[in-house]
């Protein structure tokens, strides 16, 4: 005698159904796996002999100067996706006047008309690609479609969007980035600072100085500092003066890291007094600061500041010392552990590490 | 008359047994649709990410890699000098040597200078007394901690004390990182202003080689364990990508690791458990629904981190009694989520799934086996269902794996030998005879181990909710 429920289930067809069922799901899952292998090595191999094509094209007219006709060959490239592939690889690689010019012509007889039609694409991986030709070879006609890209909710757009106005090469496609950038999440912002950051154009840094010193928003005012001192170079920037005093510690401390990079005929004293500041980050980029400034009276200084109560600002005001030199490490050497502990022990860290 | 009362119970039992394994095989089918589009979605993303431009930039933030250490003498040296060869170049390498008997410190003190460092940081957390903290002479960017042993949790708050760093990695000392597939994390970890953890996929490395920090699977698998364990990983990694689509996942390995530190250290660091990588992922759950704070946690399917399996049935029965321990005491210590609607989705689908999907399941099983060999041995039990059974549990998991494997071929091909491949296909097909029923067994010795210890798992549980209260009381987490 069987349980009831054990006969309920007795009924053989049931079974083989079943079973039957896993086999035919197991038979089709390995065919896949196997049928997967062989269109993958036949669409490689296609994307080679493709691939081949638009490479060799692209040597011919690079190579031997040959003019660009929309008419010829390049027609018969079916994939605007693979030609774009192709000529950013190239465009890592070559430059000059040829090349330019060959990536111009391309760009807008077959990129530029595709892209335009994908830039409100619902699909995101289409509008990448059009933020891609854009990055390529962008024209100032297409910048409203840049702008719409560098707002769009993919980040990945976003960030080659502003990689293609950067190129665009006017004031209003920085002040756009610098906008977007400061609505960026904290570390999202990275992707922008390098974009704005990577030519090191002076144009661009006197644009940006421009921006800091009548920006009224305060966000995109520390990102304008924040931007300016990465970089050093040749600037007086009045509007500090203003932000070392402001109560936002967020703002003098972006002020003084700009001090830091770009020395102002007063920095050495703002420096010096930002020793004083409430703030331990304050103090310790001071201290980090001051080692451009090695005179007498501030070797003094970063000394007092071996005995600061923060080990952050001591071990930061015992490491410029140790940059500043002979006379910064005679400081170090001479602290003694019996009438500062703190300040020898900054000392000898400063001393034991190679900086 | 034992046989009147088998037949019986077997009216509840029978249809008990198929509507339990049939309800496993649905949620894993949904998770695994879930999970596929998951992966295919990432594939999107990688395509359309600009490596170059990442690797070539100054101004990327630093981030600490927490490695916790003992007895790690064998690997050490590999695994920092993998992460020190990382193409990612702002990292900080904070190594806890928790309290190792064999010469893990002294390998680390001569292969990289150590000197001792002034500890002025803050314990914010609580761990076993710190010996020293070291940095070492050669890279900067290495920093040694030498404690007394405590556990990997205590070793990993230890790390956590000293973590300046928004973002810290976690990663087990016999763990490699693809270098390649690191730099594709970057994006999205940047990227997600409410995500505070990441998990991504961890693959069994044992067979695989490190060519210039990147990772070769030509000569894998070596043997039947590696290779189980390997199917076994595929399967969970895949089913994560589906939780992350639909419930939120309840664990994070602990092998790869990414956590906004200061989330991890405001919700009290790591717990006194074995699952330490699951307990955490569930508090950060909790506590965020709790604090009503807005936050994502992410599981990525990019194959990051490599960990060594264990070699010898011995040690594998180990390291699974310690983690169904560990899965239980996190679920005791969490309990009042089961079910709970204020939890949202995790509560009532992730949460009640891990109990009675995953932590009862050996004991279901346990019992579903006792029932078929009693039942046949007394004339009950026809073998027609038997059949059915067994085509339901078994069957299925093998269709499973295979699928799992269709959708590696389709995406990130680790395995491009036709050796691998084949091998992991023969291989799903023997898990089903021995392997399966061993970790039954040792998943239930894990609920013995959870029982015997039961007494100061409740004041662990004490503390931990108490904890969890008081930061509530705080409100939202900010990060």
């Amino acid at each position: 005698m069987t349980s009831f429920a054990t006969n309920a289930f007795h009924s053989h067809k049931i079974i083989l159904f079943l079973l039957s069922v896993e086999l035919v799901i197991l038979i089709v899952l390995l065919l896949l796996i196997v049928l997967e292998r062989i269109i993958n090595s036949l669409r490689e191999k296609n994307d080679l002999a493709a691939n081949k094509k638009i490479l060799e094209l692209i040597i011919e007219h690079v190579e031997e100067k040959k003019q660009f006709d929309p008419k010829g060959d390049w027609e018969k490239i079916k994939s605007q996706e693979q030609l774009l592939n192709q000529m950013e690889l190239f465009d890592k690689r070559l430059s000059g006047n040829e090349w330019d010019s060959l990536k111009k012509n391309i760009a807008r007889a077959f990129l530029l008309p595709y892209a335009r039609k994908l830039v409100k694409n619902h699909e995101w991986t289409k509008r990448m690609l059009a933020a891609r030709c854009f990055a390529l070879s962008p024209l100032p006609e297409d910048q409203a479609d840049m702008f719409s890209l560098i707002d769009d909710p993919v980040f990945l757009i976003r960030r080659t969007a502003a990689s293609a106005a950067m190129k665009l090469d006017n004031k209003e496609a920085i002040i756009k980035i610098i906008h977007r950038l400061s609505q960026e999440f904290l570390y999202t912002r990275f992707f922008y600072r390098d974009i704005l950051l990577h030519e090191k154009s002076m144009p661009i840094l006197k644009w940006i100085e421009e921006i800091a010193s009548t920006e009224k928003d305060e966000t995109i005012h520390i990102t304008c500092l924040d931007l300016l001192a990465d970089e050093s170079f040749d600037g007086d920037f009045p509007f500090l003066a203003a932000d070392m005093k402001s109560e936002n510690p967020k703002i003098r401390l972006a002020a003084i890291k700009v001090h830091e990079s770009n020395p102002q005929t007063n920095s050495s004293q703002v420096l010096v007094n930002s020793l004083q500041d409430p703030e331990e980050e304050i103090r310790a980029h001071a201290a980090l600061g001051l080692q451009n400034f090695a005179t007498k009276e501030n070797i003094k200084h970063l000394q007092a500041a071996l005995s600061d109560q923060s080990w952050l600002v001591r071990s930061q005001a015992a490491k410029s010392l140790k940059i500043i030199g002979e006379n910064g490490i005679e400081i170090l050497k001479k602290q003694n552990p019996e009438l500062d502990p703190s300040a020898y022990e900054a000392a000898q860290y400063a001393l034991e590490l190679n900086w | 008359m034992i046989r009147d009362y088998f037949i019986h119970i077997s009216t509840w039992l029978d249809p008990f047994f198929l509507w339990y394994f049939s309800f496993i095989n649905i949620a894993y089918c949904i998770l695994f649709i879930f999970g596929a589009i998951k992966v295919f979605g990432r594939k999107k993303e990688l395509k359309n990410e600009d490596l170059n431009s990442i690797l070539q930039s100054d101004s990327l933030p630093e981030i600490s890699f927490l490695v916790p250490a003992y007895n790690e003498s064998q690997d050490i040296i590999t695994t920092i000098d993998n992460l020190l060869n990382l193409t990612y170049r702002y990292k900080q390498i904070i190594v806890i040597n928790d309290g190792s008997t064999d010469n893990t410190f002294e390998l680390l003190q001569n292969k990289y200078q150590l000197i001792q460092i002034p500890n002025h940081f803050k314990q914010v957390l609580p761990s076993k007394p710190v010996r020293g903290i070291y940095q070492s002479k050669l890279f900067q960017e290495i920093v040694v901690i030498d404690k007394e042993n405590g556990e990997k949790y205590d070793a990993l708050n230890a790390g956590l004390n000293i973590c300046n760093n928004h973002y810290c990695i976690t990663i087990d000392a016999d763990t490699c990182i693809d270098d390649k597939d690191f730099e594709d994390l970057v994006i999205p970890m940047f990227t997600s202003p409410k995500t505070i953890a990441i998990g991504a996929g961890v693959r069994i490395r044992n067979g695989c080689t490190l060519d210039f920090n990147h990772i070769s699977t030509n000569y894998f698998p070596n043997n039947y364990l590696t290779a189980m364990q390997a199917i076994e990983y595929l399967r969970t990694f895949l089913m994560r990508q589906g939780w992350n689509e639909i419930g939120g996942n309840w664990v994070i390995s602990g092998a790869f690791a990414i956590f906004v530190t200061n989330v991890v250290v405001q919700s009290g660091g790591f717990a006194p458990t074995f699952a330490n990588d699951l307990e955490i992922v569930i508090r950060l759950n909790r506590v965020m629904h709790e604090t009503k704070t807005p936050y994502k946690i992410d599981y990525l399917s990019d194959p990051v981190a490599w960990t060594n399996g264990p070699q010898s049935l011995k040690a594998l029965g180990n390291q699974r009694r310690l983690w169904q321990r560990g899965t239980l005491e996190s679920i005791w210590f969490h309990k009042r989520i089961f079910c709970n609607p204020r939890y949202g989705s995790f509560g009532f689908f992730s949460y009640t799934f891990l109990i009675l999907g995953e932590a009862l399941e050996p004991l279901v099983e346990l019992l579903a086996y006792t029932y078929i060999i009693v039942g046949l041995w007394l004339g009950v039990v026809s073998l027609s269902y038997v059949v059915l059974l067994l085509a339901i549990i078994w069957g299925f998991i093998f269709i499973f794996t295979l699928f799992c494997l269709l959708i590696e071929e389709l995406s990130y091909q680790k395995y491009p030998s036709r050796r691998s491949l084949f091998l992991l296909i023969w291989y799903s097909l023997l898990e089903n005879f021995g392997y399966r029923q061993l970790t039954v067994i040792w998943r239930l010795q894990g609920f013995f181990m959870f029982f015997k210890r039961f007494g100061s798992i409740r004041k662990d549980s004490k503390s931990i909710n108490e904890s969890i209260e008081r930061l509530v009381k705080k409100g939202k987490i900010q990060w």
